[in-house]
């Protein structure tokens, strides 16, 4: 992991759980002494845009690198150091401006984590009446996605069985989740209940589709 | 000539980001009696002394609307001036991925020589700046 901060604190206390071998890589000395007497000695100080800094951290080990600096430049630089030197196979990005992405994805960086995205996402999912929110995106061809919509109580499919609402051709319902938090599985005779949460798999970029179908 | 679009379709030259070494390659070009077309991107605000005689535009290369007036198949130079390697590195990655030609990119750091190299992206810095530009001139 790049940078000693909160993301990596929470997610040193989470891999640590399943035996990980976990280095964190840190310009600051006082944060690598913070982390050293936290956690015991799984920091390396240095600038992680240097190749022998990398190489010192025992980059050519790592099967994942976390860069979460505040610099999507920086980020991007030490990314490229450790997929071309390292072969490192699994690169996660926090990326800052989202104006970026392209410049990642373009590069074989597809794994870009963008806080504001998160925290709109969120917002998104607490009033999700009827206001899907993306749950996984998957690499199969055509693009698929995996959404959440919460049902609202005037929508037309209340009461309406399965079988009668019949979902769009490029659609699955997968799970009903009721009001209750008891999860259902879906099944031709099940009906839709107010404040039901409905999760579906969709074709990538018919969800405008699937909220008409289900208004 | 400010915030215009790229006016012609040969001899395009993208400069990225408004610093000392941009402004001595925008000279070296204006003086090799090319009729270069000439485009600074900065992503602050520029006063630069050749205002009359480039296309300025200010923004990010990565937002939309400054694309839309750049074309990277008209352009036969890229030049990534900033004085931030790492913006200059990720710059110049991007632009080849937009399939851009003769990339140049001031690195003021060897370790990244392959990294650039083996995109074929060209290095120069403040003691080896590129002079003979204005042999990709194309007729």
């Amino acid at each position: 992991m790049i940078g000693a901060n909160n993301i990596s604190e929470q997610l040193i206390d989470w891999y640590s759980k399943y035996n990980h071998e976990i280095t964190i890589i840190e310009k600051k000395l006082n944060k690598c002494h913070e982390f050293d007497q936290l956690y015991g000695p799984i920091s390396q100080q240095g600038d992680a845009a240097d190749l022998n800094i990398q190489k010192l951290a025992g980059m050519e080990r790592a099967d994942i690198l976390i860069v979460t600096t505040k610099s999507d430049s920086t980020n991007f630089v030490i990314s490229s150091l450790a997929k071309s030197n390292f072969n490192v196979n699994t690169i996660i990005n926090r990326i800052n401006n989202m104006n970026y992405s392209k410049a990642f994805e373009e590069n074989g960086f597809n794994i870009l984590i963008n806080i504001e995205s998160n925290i709109l996402q969120s917002i998104e999912q607490e009033t999700s009446i009827l206001a899907p929110w993306s749950i996984a995106k998957l690499k199969t061809n055509p693009s698929k996605e995996i959404i959440g919509i919460k049902i609202n109580d005037d929508s037309n499919i209340i009461g309406k069985s399965i079988s009668e609402i019949g979902f769009p051709g490029h659609s699955q319902l997968l799970l009903i989740i009721r009001s209750n938090g008891i999860t259902d599985i879906p099944a031709e005779h099940k009906t839709i209940h107010p404040n039901d949460e409905l999760i579906v798999l969709i074709q990538e970029g018919k969800k405008e589709i699937m909220i008409e179908y289900l208004s | 000539m400010n915030n215009s679009k790229q006016t012609t379709d040969k001899n395009n030259c993208i400069i990225f980001g408004n610093s000392d070494i941009s402004n001595f390659i925008i000279e070296s070009l204006l003086n090799s009696n090319k009729n270069y077309d000439i485009t600074l991107l900065s992503e602050g605000p520029i006063n630069n002394k050749f205002n009359n005689e480039i296309n300025i535009l200010t923004g990010n290369i990565y937002d939309p609307q400054i694309l839309k007036n750049l074309d990277f198949s008209k352009t036969k130079l890229s030049l990534c001036c900033s004085q931030d390697t790492n913006l200059n590195i990720l710059t110049a990655s991007y632009l080849k991925s937009l399939k851009a030609e003769n990339i140049f990119c001031c690195s003021y750091d060897t370790q990244y020589n392959n990294l650039l190299n083996s995109q074929n992206i060209i290095i120069f810095n403040p003691w080896n700046i590129p002079n003979k530009l204005h042999s990709f001139w194309r007729n």
